[in-house]
């Protein structure tokens, strides 16, 4: 089992991170973002009488598209030097960053989706590691909070974060992930699983993959797992086998990922 | 028909039930944090009822291509327990979130000093978060309840459009309207109110300011009774316009006051059903 870190997916002191680079909205783009509920607003703004203008309707999908994933590069800048300059301030900044910097329109049920605000929560958390340098207490503490009281946007977003402070926290969270594997959200598992997981022991770190294929997490989105280059985690493959062998006496299919960990002949046998 | 049920309490209810919604049109719903049927002990059962409101039930609903919002709020009952009381300094938390958009259900039940203490509290957190407030009214002497609710409601300096008064019926519907409240209407299968005395309402006083709703939850209660409205609506000579109205406009408008609504969230993972099919394009025909 390789379980080294793949780089980060979002550069601790580089902002705009590379992972937006890749995806369709760019932090960098100018402009006010409109607001999540940029429906509502907009329908309020548009002096929405009581006859109800058909808000619902009012613009199309591509239309809120666009709008919506407009960031706020320089409000953002402004969060940032805020909660560097005072930590506390992300306590009511992280939870409203969506709507007042930007967001990906839609809640992307399918986990591992690049959304913006995760990568906009993200930076947040990047100023509040800088602010809280050398305070790795309060940084855990500060983080476990946003956790505990996170909404499930608010809670991926820092498991997210937790691989790119994890010079600054060592394993002050990792209760965090272990939390996050115990829901049935495939987007929370997902991000649990991200480079911070390196930390769990073996056991847990196994779990989370068989949690994985379980509950239909793409194994590609497992920090540091290749099941090709993989031979030594004999007991991960162990447990791969026996489900996808539970999974056949019930006569149901065998996911793709975890077919990818047993050897050939055993995958001939997917037909039967 | 599309259909925002703006007051359902999803957490007591199964995933038959998201996918009975689903295909009566329900798109979207409000999920006003309540009572759960027995009482909550400690404020750390407040705390997990609010995650599971902003956290897992949302989760569950996009799953059935429903955008799911709540309201959060320390609930009338519960106001009389001081072991659940401190809630209320937790609530900034909670408000300051997307898809939180409302701060309810608060009101009355017994019409304690206890309850109306936390109702005003509550009031001011919705005037300091710009939310509009949800109001339960008691069912329990409810014409005087509802009177000394809008007696609050002014006092605290709320805009009367950014409250809605619920579960009104025949004897308390007036002193709301006057008070240029929004009207909350729960139709139930058996108590409340049901299809055909709501089209009655309508017809009497027409389609303003109202939110007709299921209130289903633990107890004896229907999710489709919305759907049930509407074709009540129907039969009796309204147009679908007019029902799109009640049903869908009224509710976007109420709590788009809020500037937190999300709809434009069902892309939901069910494959063919539901792909492609967003709120906004899947339910104009």
């Amino acid at each position: 089992m390789s379980m080294s870190s793949e780089g980060d997916r979002v550069g601790l002191d580089t902002p705009p991170p590379p992972s937006l680079r890749s995806g369709a909205p760019s932090l960098g783009t100018p402009g006010r973002a409109s607001s999540p509920g940029g429906l509502a607003r907009s329908h309020s703004g548009s002096g929405g009488s009581t006859s109800g203008s058909p808000v619902g309707r009012a613009a199309s999908a591509s239309e809120r598209v666009e709008t919506n994933t407009v960031v706020d590069e320089r409000l953002l800048a402004e969060w940032c030097a805020e909660i560097e300059a005072d930590p506390t301030r992300i306590r009511t900044r992280f939870p409203a960053a969506a709507r007042e910097i930007g967001r990906t329109p839609g809640t992307s049920p399918e986990p591992g989706a690049e959304r913006v605000e995760d990568v906009v929560r993200v930076r947040l958390l990047l100023a509040l590691g800088r602010g809280l340098a050398d305070d790795a207490d309060s940084l855990s503490t500060e983080l476990h909070d946003l956790y505990r009281f996170g909404d499930a946007d608010e809670r991926r977003a820092v498991l997210l974060g937790l691989g790119h402070l994890e010079d600054a926290i060592g394993d002050r969270a990792v209760d965090l992930l272990h939390d996050a594997m115990r829901t049935n959200d495939p987007r929370l598992v997902a991000a649990a699983m991200g480079t911070y997981a390196a930390r769990l022991d073996p056991a847990a770190w196994r779990q989370g993959v068989l949690k994985c294929l379980f509950i239909g997490v793409p194994l590609r989105l497992v920090a540091g797992l290749d099941p090709a280059d993989d031979p030594a985690d004999d007991e991960l493959r162990r447990m791969v086998a026996d489900y996808a062998a539970e999974r056949r006496a019930a006569g149901r299919e065998v996911p793709a990922d975890a077919l990818s960990f047993l050897p050939a002949p055993t995958q001939t046998t997917r037909e039967s | 028909m599309r259909i925002f049920d703006p007051h359902i309490h999803m957490s007591s209810r199964t995933t038959d039930d998201y996918e009975a919604m689903y295909a009566s049109g329900v798109r979207a719903l409000v999920e006003p944090a309540f009572w759960l049927g027995q009482p909550r002990t400690s404020v750390d059962s407040f705390v997990d009822y609010f995650d599971a409101l902003v956290g897992w039930e949302r989760f569950r609903a996009s799953q059935f291509g429903i955008a799911h919002h709540c309201t959060i709020a320390l609930n009338p009952k519960e106001a009389n327990d001081p072991r659940c009381t401190p809630v209320l300094d937790l609530l900034p938390r909670y408000l300051a979130k997307d898809g939180v958009v409302a701060v309810g259900e608060v009101g009355f039940d017994s019409m304690t000093e206890d309850e109306e203490k936390a109702f005003s509290r509550q009031l001011e957190l919705a005037r300091e978060f710009a939310l509009p407030a949800m109001v339960h009214t008691p069912h329990r002497d409810k014409l005087a309840g509802t009177r000394r609710t809008l007696d609050l409601v002014a006092a605290a300096g709320m805009e009367p459009g950014m409250v809605v008064v619920d579960h009104l019926n025949e004897v308390t519907v007036d002193v709301v309207d006057e008070a240029g409240a929004w009207m909350g209407f729960s139709i139930y299968p058996d108590t409340k109110m049901d299809p055909d005395r709501m089209v009655a309402i309508l017809q009497r006083r027409g389609l303003d300011r109202v939110l007709v709703n299921s209130a289903a939850d633990w107890g004896k209660s229907d999710p489709l009774r919305t759907r049930a409205t509407g074709e009540a609506m129907l039969a009796a000579g309204f147009t679908e316009d007019d029902v799109d109205r009640v049903l869908w406009r009224n509710p976007v408008e109420f709590f788009g006051q809020s500037g937190r609504l999300l709809l434009d969230v069902p892309t939901a993972d069910q494959g063919a059903t539901f792909a492609g099919n967003s709120l906004l394009r899947g339910e104009r025909g």
